[in-house]
């Protein structure tokens, strides 16, 4: 049997949290989510390029710099890894000689409209 | 025989020492103890064979986890744990999961890990097992790569596959998946400059589904603060759940596309590759395992994969529980393994 608060605490919290669900689901709230996610990165693009501007001002490394670095040897990365895959391929028993992917069948040029599904 | 419940008294007591190592952060439970052994590694994949002296069944089991969260969820706790109740019943047990991506993962795309990635592991888990074939499980949207994979990879030696909270028809996927369904934000929108999706975009993403739970938790929590076994249950898929990892660019923008927009796999055709995948392919016997009460995953989104698949041997698991009931929690002990673990070994050999 639950204490009385907490009776009180799920009267309160039921009809709360079913509205709520409905209010996120609608459109009016997608397009306000929408907007402040655009606007969240605009402004956080412009408060970067600014803090940018005012390091290199000062002769300091920022975090745009620093993010270019990690791509860079994130790409780096990437490269050994193709490089390794076009190595491997001779020796994938596993797989009966099929290549990956080999039960995929070729994509029709267009899709029959039936099967689509607009929203 | 079970103790009586403490008094007014007495739980007041306890919840005050709960309550203060709680706030003193003394009370985290360890996770993630069983024993294992990483038996193959590759970029961020690794392969976790699980000790056991009891095998008795075969062929070994290998889970597939998600690329969304960190894979402990399935080992969370002793005695409540998926991977623990799996081995004690006798499976040799496999987990494949991910090391949280960095950018030099940004690229990755579903091709990677379906044609890449896990039938490497399987080679390895088959080695490894001395074994022909094995059992495929896929959990959440490792559910949906093991889809793919069945689909696009039939000359893989996987004798049954079951997928568990994994979602198909991604018009029930609710907010977020609105939102790119709707074309009001783009895949490139949340992804950062580094070309992942930020851990804390899917956190914020996962707990937009429903608004007061992180309140209702709390005072759920404070309820209970005097019962140790939920506290530190509680404690421990909190943290999990805050415990979130990026996600790949490459393949988040052909989530959108292909199975939000298309809606890919509950139409029963995926673009994979150069072509296509038919779930229609999948031939092998199929375990649909999901949960009423799953806001993540809902149930409608779950349901339709059973009729989608073409094996003959079709089963489907339906739980009153949520995402994680599977694998954590009071209903994944009493209701979910006992039939989980019926269906495994009906579709295995004993040795």
């Amino acid at each position: 049997m639950p204490p009385l608060w907490r009776k009180a605490f799920d009267a309160i919290e039921r009809p709360l949290a079913t509205g709520s669900e409905a209010w996120i689901q609608s459109d009016t709230f997608m397009d306000l989510a929408t907007h402040s996610i655009r606007i969240q990165r605009k402004m956080l693009k412009e408060v970067q390029q600014g803090t940018e501007r005012w390091l290199h001002l000062w002769g300091f490394v920022s975090r745009a710099d620093v993010l270019r670095l990690t791509n860079q040897v994130a790409s780096l990365e990437r490269q050994l890894r193709d490089l390794r895959r076009e190595a491997e391929p001779r020796d994938r028993p596993l797989l009966n000689g099929n290549q990956p992917g080999a039960h995929t069948r070729a994509r029709p040029r267009s899709r029959p409209s039936s099967k689509r599904r607009t929203s | 025989m079970a103790s009586p419940p403490p008094g007014l008294i007495e739980r007041q007591i306890l919840r005050t020492r709960n309550g203060l190592a709680y706030l003193a952060g003394a009370n985290r439970p360890a996770m993630a103890q069983t024993p294992r052994d990483l038996v193959w590694k590759r970029d961020k994949a690794r392969l976790w064979r699980y000790r056991s002296d009891a095998r008795r069944f075969r062929p070994p089991v290998l889970i597939v986890h998600s690329l969304v969260s960190k894979s402990y969820i399935l080992d969370l706790l002793p005695g409540t744990s998926m991977i623990g109740y799996l081995l004690g019943e006798g499976f040799d047990v496999f987990l494949l999961d991910w090391v949280p991506p960095d950018p030099a993962d940004a690229e990755n795309t579903l091709e990677t890990y379906v044609d890449e990635y896990i039938p490497a592991a399987i080679g390895a888990l088959l080695e490894e097992a001395d074994a022909d074939e094995l059992t495929l499980i896929g959990y959440c949207f490792g559910g949906v790569l093991t889809l793919l994979l069945a689909a696009a990879h039939p000359e893989l030696p996987v004798r049954s596959l079951m997928v568990m909270a994994t979602p198909c028809d991604y018009r029930e996927m609710g907010f977020m998946s609105n939102m790119f369904r709707s074309r009001r934000l783009a895949a490139d929108d949340v992804i950062d400059e580094t070309g992942l999706v930020p851990a804390n975009a899917l956190d914020e993403g996962f707990q937009s589904l429903k608004p007061t739970e992180y309140v209702t938790q709390r005072v759920n929590f404070f309820q209970n603060l005097w019962n140790d076994e939920f506290v530190e249950g509680f404690l421990a898929i909190a943290f999990w759940a805050r415990d979130q990892v990026s996600f790949p660019g490459g393949v988040f923008r052909q989530t959108v596309e292909r199975l939000i927009r298309r809606n890919g796999l509950y139409e029963g055709v995926i673009a994979h590759g150069r072509g296509e995948v038919r779930l229609k392919d999948i031939r092998c016997p199929f375990l649909n395992a999901y949960a009423e009460q799953d806001t993540i995953t809902p149930a409608a989104s779950s349901e339709p994969l059973t009729r989608l698949v073409g094996s003959d041997d079709v089963s489907e698991l339906r739980l009153e529980s949520g995402h994680i009931g599977f694998v954590a929690g009071r209903q994944a002990a009493k209701v979910a393994r006992p039939q989980i673990r019926d269906w495994l070994a009906g579709h295995s050999d004993r040795s």
